[in-house]
């Protein structure tokens, strides 16, 4: 393996070993997973006799939940489920961030303006494929019929895949391998 | 203006690359949410995992069984799921090497790499956490929250990185 290519694993290993300590030691997945949270909470989908709302709460020391609160007409659903750390596709992206040797001002603003809405909005995404699948779970305990279009106006089928198989993570290294790595445009 | 046309062309074959790999692993993703997929291929990696697990496990350990999809160690038990089979991770890498601009043999040769490569790491990271989940539950958490997802990132990240190097044709 080339000299260049071993450098930028080292340093691409090296900034992700220093965040992922970070997160381990402080509580660094809450403090991503609370923006989600709240994006995820407020495009939940609210009508006359159905109201929804999610939040991130504490429970324990250093345990944290979702609570998704459902009500359809007289009945309510209370769901607890565990925090998903989906901050760790942020970690990887930050990481190759700093991974990358110094690309200028103007292309790193760049990256990070482009790169970063998009991780937040896949984070966003697998969360709200979670909920969706939390309230199918609900109204079927409840016993009501499907509701529609249920927690969110928008398709989730496409990121369920994404978010189950648990390996989204590897989406901004891959997307940023094709972009660091491109053949060079030939000059005539 | 002619000297800026090949960049721009390059931006444009970029983009267009990297939507196809991100409908490409969305859509291979979704396949193995399909429950005749499941079922018939994915439930037999997920037992032949759990039973080759058990067998390399029992070489050092009395107290090792698998029974169905969970490996039993002492008195714990670890559930091989999907998110354990390492199928997941090989579709990622193997969409990026289908996607980089190489020829055709070399594709191939990439996606196999890509699937030995993060199957072979995948059972080295079973081994651990169910010999971990036995002996430290707390050193279990964080190796397997922490550690493991950032050392795979980083050998998929080699693997792509050395495919493109031996795959990309060097100027004389």
């Amino acid at each position: 393996m080339p000299r260049r290519t071993l450098l930028l694993l080292l340093r691409f290993a090296a900034a992700f070993g220093l965040l992922a300590w970070l997160a381990a030691e402080i509580p660094v997945y809450q403090w991503l997973e609370r923006p989600v949270v709240a994006a995820a909470g407020a495009l939940l989908h609210q009508r006359a006799m159905e109201s929804r709302s999610l939040a991130l709460v504490q429970r324990g020391e250093g345990h944290w939940i979702y609570v998704y609160d459902l009500r359809l007409g007289e009945q309510r659903s209370v769901v607890d489920r565990p925090m998903h750390a989906h901050g760790f596709v942020a970690l990887v992206f930050a990481s190759l961030v700093l991974a990358t040797p110094w690309p200028g001002a103007r292309r790193a603003a760049l990256l990070v303006g482009i790169g970063a809405p998009l991780v937040f909005a896949l984070c966003t995404l697998m969360l709200m494929s979670d909920v969706a699948g939390w309230e199918a779970e609900t109204v079927a305990a409840l016993g009501v019929a499907p509701l529609h279009p249920g927690a969110y106006r928008v398709p989730l089928g496409f990121v369920a895949g994404l978010h189950r198989t648990a390996a989204a993570g590897l989406l901004p290294v891959v997307l940023w391998a094709l972009v660091a790595l491109r053949p060079a445009s030939r000059r005539g | 203006m002619d000297e800026r046309r090949p960049a721009r062309a390059s931006r444009v074959a970029l983009a267009l690359r990297s939507t196809v790999y991100v409908l490409l692993v969305v859509g291979l993703s979704n396949l193995l949410l399909v429950e005749a997929i499941d079922r018939d291929v994915l439930g037999h990696v997920r037992s032949g995992i759990a039973s080759l697990a058990a067998a390399v496990l029992s070489l050092v350990r009395d107290d090792v069984r698998a029974a169905g999809q969970s490996v039993f160690v002492g008195g714990s038990a670890v559930e091989i799921v999907n998110g354990c089979t390492g199928v997941d991770v090989a579709i990622f890498l193997a969409s990026a090497v289908l996607v980089y601009p190489a020829a055709w043999r070399a594709k191939l040769r990439g996606v196999a790499l890509a699937f030995a490569v993060v199957l072979a790491t995948n059972f080295v990271r079973v081994l651990t956490l169910c010999w971990l989940n036995a002996s430290s539950p707390h050193a279990f958490e964080l190796v397997h929250v922490y550690v493991w997802p950032a050392f795979i990132s980083l050998v998929c990240l080699a693997t792509l990185l050395a495919w493109i190097r031996s795959a990309t044709p060097r100027d004389a």
